[in-house]
């Protein structure tokens, strides 16, 4: 990594957010004129602007920030670029948390609409923490041991999740799936708050442990030789995991693909440094979060898709094309 | 004397003028929008609002469940009126933030909750009179339903065919209060809401009649026949004599403005003779 | 750096590797270890490095028992090069001498001086800016020989070189090139200590030969000592004539004409190929 590249990379991303963020600030359902955005007032559009459009451009980068970063992370942490946060359990927690609160919460949902997110985070923290214990001894986590860990949580969610679908009602059973699909639609400045510690811990969690991820992709052992804290990073990774995806997961729902496609975009631009890979992660997942929600509020407007089903339906075929043409330039 | 007091509350949080734009979430809420004259303020409907055909046309603000604030809000409504399943409740909230006056019409999928959100409507969009002759004609149409012949019958609602395994209607369900509007048994009574069965379970209930959805029977083959969407339930009444009963979705569960017209096509159905002789 | 073990004994997945191993190297010295496959070669290497927890024993660097040697500047003095290393990010050849680079504590121009200086010392310069995955196993490995070589920061007294079959992956001339590379660090004062399976590459660039057989260290010396038939009849069950080199004189193994039988005359061996045939 050469200085010019690392400088110029964060030149670009500086712009681009810049530029994603003007797009989202300035397209939604209801015009906002320039003057309603900077003068503020209380028309339903400068109303709109400061307490539905702010918060959620900020929960929009939140979000797909904290996807993309441990996205990253844990591509570092099992040394392969198809890892994903939902790996170890936090996801499958999540979604049980939610379903609960959704089926069994009834009477108590109306009083708070906190209970949901709540319940929710608790159900990521709780898996996450689960998974960690399963494969640490003493003070070494044992990495196999860790995925299989998620895959068995994650099953035994879904089995939990199952449960409480057969249990529920029809309109319960359709917010559940509404919630599975993940949307920025809830944002206020409440939801955006709320997620800001969580991601903020999480950063400074990860903020020194590039070297480390760099060392740790050769193995365990040659990271051990070259004097990093191998145990040291995997516990931050993992910590970071659980409260960053634990809390936006919450407040958002269950939105795939961001933590696997912007690690992914940023190495195929700057190449595998963490030092790059992970701020990069942030931005670009923030980024791409944002940019569609943008289409997820107005592609229907006045009604709005889901924000997990434009990152799937436009993620998906982008992720193919670029493997297809990785495929190609290795033949 | 709860009712007056109810609606004397919801009042109070209204605009006294008519709103001249109205949005309307829920089937039944549109529905009854019509009903009552004014749909010609409508400038925008939920997702379950399919009738009448002129409400297909009105822009759409998404699922009533899920609601956009700021679409809602886009479509500069002076009042927005949704069914007591709207949500989700940071949805409503930002609206009450906007300053946009929401109605939230009162739940019930009984004929007394019916006739009540067509008066809390009536009284919201100015048509306090339409309102009260609506409520009579309900009324009447309910009073004026074919009694059931005989005995009351067993039926029993299948609300989806769930591939094998049908999803019955118990008690406390819309499905169940009709059934009762009309005075027949709920061969679903022993649980509580909507429940998957299996088939060996359905001939345990020995329905004499099946009631389902149209577009449960559209979602499975279109074709009228107890025999091909249920197999197996042939040793039962229902299935000996292949009673089969197929109604739109919005205008039997709706416990709209259309209930008292769905009653009477329920009871005439349910006192038809049997279709095939009996074996 | 003088490395010493004393009442060392290695257990791994519950049998014992190694027992009672007790032995001292000293700077400027190119140990290489011997023995059969799970004689416990690599695992006496991690427990020297430092990785490998030992059952019983201690191992101490200049005098300083290594676990009172914190990580960081562990890998400041020692370092280890494995047979192979998988890496499946898309890393670039020069960023993964780097990590060599900032282990040894250099950063920024520094470090990126060190790293230019070891993949030219290594012989692979011209991969620096090509990705780990496109290169061959052999080129990979002469890499992460660079990444060893920036580690040792230009100071090899006072550093130890571990090298597990380090050769495995090379064509025979970087194989050579890769050894004689290490011998010259040892003559200028680092401690290697390498485990290789090809005997004569030993004889030749070792100055000690450690033979572990059956969790005893059988034998401790130069390869003159060390390389006897009796010896490697005892420890490979292999026949072998060991001669000196007709120009320098080191030893040399011939494995064979029969390999797993007595030694046979030649005159004897042309009589049981008659009888066979």
């Amino acid at each position: 990594m050469t200085l010019a590249k690392g400088s110029a990379f964060c030149v670009f991303l500086a712009i681009l957010s810049a530029v994603v963020a003007l797009i989202s600030l300035r397209t939604g359902a209801v015009p906002i004129s320039w003057r309603e955005m900077v003068g503020g007032g209380d028309s339903v559009g400068s109303m709109v602007f400061q307490t539905m459009r702010v918060p959620r451009l900020l929960l929009g980068f939140l979000c797909g920030g904290a996807l993309g970063l441990c996205g990253a992370a844990m591509q570092g942490l099992f040394r392969n670029p198809l890892a994903d946060p939902a790996l170890v359990g936090v996801s499958g927690g999540a979604a049980l948390g939610a379903v609960a609160a959704i089926v069994l919460g009834g009477p108590f949902l109306s009083h708070s609409i906190y209970i949901l997110p709540a319940a929710a985070f608790f159900g990521a923290l709780a898996a996450a923490i689960l998974v960690h214990v399963i494969a640490t001894r003493g003070v070494r986590v044992d990495v196999p041991t860790l995925l299989l860990a998620g895959i068995a949580i994650n099953a035994f969610a879904g089995a939990g999740i199952g449960w409480m679908i057969y249990g529920a009602t029809d309109s319960q059973l359709r917010d559940f799936t509404f919630w599975s699909l993940g949307s920025l639609a809830g944002a206020g400045w409440d939801a955006t708050l709320g997620c800001l510690p969580f991601v903020v811990v999480a950063a400074g969690l990860l903020a020194f442990r590039a070297r480390a991820l760099n060392a740790l992709a050769l193995g365990e052992s040659n990271a051990w030789h070259l004097g990093v804290s191998i145990e040291g990073v995997k516990h931050a990774v993992l910590a970071a995991t659980a409260f960053a995806v634990g809390a936006v997961t919450a407040f958002t729902g269950t939105i795939g693909f961001i933590g696997l496609v912007a690690p992914h975009l940023v190495r195929l631009a700057v190449g595998a440094d963490h030092r790059l890979v992970l701020p990069g992660s942030f931005i670009v997942g923030g980024c791409l979060l944002c940019a569609a929600d943008v289409i997820a509020r107005t592609a229907r407007a006045p009604a709005e898709i889901p924000v997990g089903i434009v990152v799937a339906s436009l993620g998906a075929p982008f992720f193919l094309g670029l493997l297809l043409r990785e495929k190609r330039a290795r033949a | 004397m709860r009712k007056i007091l109810c609606l004397l509350l919801l009042s109070t949080t209204l605009h006294a003028a008519t709103p001249l734009r109205v949005v309307t979430v829920g089937g039944a809420v549109t529905e009854t929008a019509f009903a009552l004259g004014s749909g010609d303020v409508l400038v925008g409907v939920d997702t379950s609002s399919t009738f009448p055909e002129m409400a297909r046309a009105l822009p759409q603000v998404g699922y009533q469940r899920a609601l956009s604030a700021e679409g809602i809000a886009s479509l500069r409504p002076d009042l927005v009126i949704v069914s007591a399943n709207a949500g989700p409740p940071t949805a409503l909230a930002h609206l009450a933030a906007l300053k946009i006056p929401v109605l939230r019409l009162v739940a019930g999928d009984s004929l007394d909750g019916a006739t009540t959100r067509v008066l809390q409507m009536g009284e919201a969009l100015g048509r306090e009179g339409e309102a009260t002759k609506l409520v009579e004609k309900i009324a009447s149409e309910v009073g004026a339903r074919v009694p059931l012949a005989a005995h009351s019958p067993r039926v029993l609602f299948v609300m989806s065919l769930g591939q094998g395994s049908p999803m019955v209607a118990g008690r406390e369900t819309a499905a169940a209060a009709m059934l009762e509007l009309v005075g027949a048994q709920n061969a679903g009574n022993a649980i509580q809401g909507y429940k998957q069965f299996s088939r060996e379970a359905l001939v345990l209930l020995d329905p004499e009649i099946v009631v389902t959805t149209s577009r449960t029977l559209a979602a499975n083959g279109g074709e009228a026949d107890l025999a091909k969407l249920l197999p197996g339930l042939e040793i039962t009444a229902a299935g000996r004599s292949g009673r089969l009963i197929v109604m739109d979705d919005l205008f039997l569960l709706g416990f709209g403005p259309r209930i008292g017209e769905a009653a009477q096509e329920l009871a005439t159905k349910l006192n038809e003779p049997s279709r095939r002789a009996e074996r | 750096m003088t490395i010493t073990a004393r009442g060392l004994s290695i257990v791994r997945g519950g049998i014992n590797v190694i027992s009672d191993v007790r032995f001292s190297v000293s700077s400027g010295a190119f140990l290489v270890v011997l023995g059969r496959n799970g004689a416990g070669k690599s695992s006496l290497l991690h427990a020297l490095s430092g990785e490998l927890q030992p059952a019983s024993g201690e191992i101490a660097f200049d005098g300083v028992n290594i676990r009172q040697w914190s990580p960081v500047t562990l890998a400041m003095r020692r370092s280890f090069l494995a047979q192979q290393t998988d890496c499946r990010l898309p890393f670039l050849a020069g960023e993964i001498v780097h990590l060599g680079a900032e282990a040894a504590g250099q950063r920024g121009v520094g470090a990126r001086r060190l790293v230019a200086s070891a993949l030219e010392e290594a012989g692979v310069e011209h991969l620096a800016e090509r990705a780990m995955w496109q290169l061959s196993g052999g080129e990979q490995q002469r890499i992460h020989w660079a990444r060893i070589l920036a580690q040792v920061n230009g100071k090899p007294q006072g550093h130890c070189l571990f090298l597990d079959e380090p050769i495995s992956s090379l064509d025979i001339a970087h194989q050579h090139e890769l050894l004689q590379k290490a011998a010259n660090l040892a003559r200028r004062g680092a401690t290697i200590i390498a485990v290789l399976h090809d005997l004569n590459l030993a004889s030749r660039y070792a100055d000690q030969l450690m033979l572990l057989h059956e969790t005893r260290l059988l034998a401790l010396g130069p390869p003159s000592e060390v390389l006897t038939s009796a010896r490697l009849r005892e420890v490979f069950g292999i026949t072998t004539h060991v001669m000196p080199h007709p120009i320098d004189g080191t030893p040399l193994i011939l494995v064979g004409p029969t390999t797993f039988g007595t030694e046979i005359r030649t005159d004897s061996a042309q009589t049981a190929l008659q009888t066979l045939c």
